[in-house]
C-alpha cells in the first residue's frame, strides 16, 4: 500500500501537464501512487500521460467515459486510490519538492486526519510565486477549523477518514464542487495540521475555470453548491460558530457576484435572487450578518494598514519623531 | 504602571514585525521600527514600562536605553495611542537581536499624508437631493464646516 495517492484530474491541459507531473514525480517522499484521471481530453494530454506512465511506474492512468467534470474525475480517483493518504493536484498546478514529505511529517507528529500546506499564486513565465491573501487562510484555520472551506488541493487527507465519512465531490456541479469537499472534511476532522512552508503553487491561466468571463452556468453552480453546503451544515448539525464562518464564506462569494462589473444585468439579477434565497434560509440571519460585517471591517482595516506599511517601508527618508525633537 | 491601546480611537496592526497605528479621529498614522514594535507589544501585553527598563539593564543594553524608552512611551501617551490600564502586570520579554538591529532605539514615525483617505466618510457627505457621493460643490459647506474639518485634520 503506497503512503500517498495523488489524484490528478486532467482535461485539455497539454501545455501545463508536464510541469505538474514533474513536480509530483520529483517529490522527496517517493512512496507515491499517482492517479491521473483523463476526463475526456481532446488535446495531447492523453499522449503526454502515456509517455510519463511509461517512464514512471508509480503513475496509473484512469479515464472517464466522457467529459464529466473535475468532481467526477476526482471521485474516480478516490475509488481507485490505495494510499494511506490522499492528495489532489490540478493538472495546471504544481507543488514544492518536499510538499508531501512536510505534510506527512506534521500529520504524524500531530495525529491529524488532514494536513494542509499553503497555497501560493504562481507565474510559470517568471517562476515567481507569491501569496495574494492579506489574511493567510492558515491563520484563519488556526483560529477555527471551519475556515477550511477552500484550497483543498493544498491539503493531504487520511484515506480512511474520507471513506468513513463518505467525503466525496458533488458530481452534479461543474464548478464550485471543491468547497463542499473541504467543508465536509472540516466538519468531521478532529484536527488540521498546518504547515506554512509546504507550498502548493496555484497557476492562473486564461481559460481556466476560475478565470473565464462570468456566465450563468458558473453562477447557478455556485448557488446550487452553496445550498448543498447549507444542507450539509444542517444535516451534520454544525455548531453555531462553524455555521456562521461557512455562511460568511458563501455570502461573500455571492456578494462579489452581485457587484461584478463584467457581469450582464441578467446575471446580476440572478446573483441578487441567489443572495435573497441564501439569506432567507440562513439559520440565524441576524448573527450571521452581524459577524460577517464585523469581520469584513477588520479585514478592510488590515488592508489599509498593510498598504500604509508598504508606503512606510518605501519612505525611509521620512523624519522620525526623535529627529524632530533634536 | 501598565498601558493598553486606546482602542476607541486607534487601530493597530502588526505584521512583518512592523506596527502601523491609525488614528481614526485625525487620519494621522504611525509606524514603528522593529524594536519599537517589540517594545510596544510588550507594553500592550501588560508589561510595566519600568520592568522593561530593568530587563534592558539586565540584558546589558546601553545606558541610554532607559531614556529612549521613556521618551518613546511619553510620545505614545502624548499621541494618545496608549492609555492607562488596570491589567495585571506581566513579565517582560526582550529580544536582544531585535534590539541590536535597531541600535536599542525604539522609534515612532508620524505620517499625515493619507488624512483625506483615512477620514473619507461618504455617508456623512450625502445631501438628500444629490444622493451618495455628490460633487463637492453641491455640498454647500459653509466656512464653519470647512474650519471644523480642517481643525480635525490638524491643518
Amino acid at each position: 500500500m503506497p503512503e500517498v495517492s495523488v489524484i490528478i484530474p486532467v482535461f485539455n491541459a497539454a501545455g501545463q501537464l508536464a510541469r505538474c507531473l514533474n513536480s509530483v514525480c520529483g517529490q522527496t517522499m517517493a512512496d507515491l501512487e499517482i492517479l491521473c484521471v483523463d476526463d475526456g481530453s481532446t488535446d495531447d494530454s492523453p499522449e503526454i500521460l502515456a509517455r510519463y506512465a511509461g517512464r514512471d511506474r508509480r503513475i496509473r492512468l484512469l479515464r472517464t467515459d466522457k467529459n464529466r467534470g473535475a468532481a467526477a474525475a476526482r471521485n474516480l480517483g478516490l475509488d481507485a486510490a490505495a494510499g494511506t493518504w490522499i492528495g489532489f493536484v490540478d493538472s495546471d498546478d504544481c507543488i514544492d519538492a518536499a510538499f508531501y514529505e512536510k505534510l506527512l511529517g506534521s500529520a504524524a507528529e500531530t495525529g491529524a486526519e488532514v494536513a494542509k500546506g499553503s497555497l501560493r499564486r504562481f507565474d510559470p513565465r517568471s517562476g515567481r510565486s507569491w501569496t495574494e491573501e492579506l489574511v493567510n487562510q492558515n491563520e484563519k484555520i488556526r483560529r477555527h477549523k471551519a475556515h477550511f472551506y477552500c484550497y483543498f488541493t493544498s491539503a493531504l487527507f487520511q484515506s480512511d477518514f474520507l471513506r468513513k465519512h463518505d467525503i466525496r465531490f458533488p458530481e452534479e456541479l461543474r464548478y464550485f464542487e471543491d468547497p463542499f469537499f473541504a467543508v465536509k472534511a472540516a466538519l468531521h476532522c478532529g484536527r488540521i495540521a498546518l504547515v506554512d512552508d509546504a507550498r502548493y503553487l496555484y497557476t492562473l491561466r486564461p481559460g481556466s475555470a476560475t478565470r473565464t468571463a462570468p456566465n450563468r452556468a458558473q453562477l447557478e453552480a455556485q448557488i446550487q453548491g452553496s445550498h448543498r453546503i447549507l444542507d450539509l451544515l444542517d444535516t451534520e448539525r454544525a455548531d453555531d460558530e462553524h455555521y456562521r464562518i461557512v455562511f460568511g464564506f458563501l455570502l461573500d462569494l455571492l456578494l462579489r457576484w452581485c457587484w461584478r462589473t463584467d457581469a450582464s444585468d441578467e446575471l446580476t439579477r440572478g446573483a441578487a435572487k441567489g443572495l435573497d434565497d441564501l439569506l432567507s434560509r440562513c439559520r440565524d440571519q441576524k448573527d450571521c450578518l452581524e459577524i460577517y460585517f464585523l469581520d469584513k471591517k477588520v479585514e478592510h482595516r488590515r488592508w489599509i494598514a498593510a498598504a500604509l506599511r508598504e508606503k512606510i517601508k518605501k519612505d525611509e527618508t521620512h523624519p522620525r519623531l526623535s529627529d524632530l525633537r533634536g | 504602571m501598565t498601558y493598553t491601546l486606546n482602542e476607541a480611537r486607534m487601530y493597530a496592526d502588526i505584521s512583518d514585525g512592523i506596527a502601523v497605528i491609525i488614528d481614526s479621529e485625525t487620519g494621522i498614522y504611525f509606524g514603528m521600527n522593529g524594536f519599537g514594535t517589540h517594545i510596544y507589544e510588550n507594553i500592550v501585553d501588560g508589561v510595566p514600562v519600568e520592568e522593561i527598563a530593568a530587563a534592558g539593564a539586565r540584558e546589558g543594553f546601553p545606558e541610554e536605553f532607559s531614556e529612549n524608552l521613556k521618551q518613546f512611551v511619553a510620545t505614545l501617551l502624548e499621541k494618545e495611542i496608549l492609555i492607562a490600564s488596570s491589567a495585571l502586570p506581566k513579565e517582560p520579554h526582550l529580544d536582544k537581536a531585535l534590539a541590536e538591529a535597531d541600535a536599542h532605539v525604539p522609534e515612532l514615525q508620524e505620517f499625515s499624508d493619507a488624512q483625506e483617505l483615512l477620514l473619507a466618510d461618504p455617508i456623512h457627505n450625502v445631501k438628500e437631493e444629490e444622493g451618495w457621493s455628490p460633487e463637492k460643490s453641491s455640498l454647500n459647506e459653509d466656512d464653519e464646516d470647512v474650519a471644523r474639518r480642517e481643525a480635525k485634520m490638524g491643518s
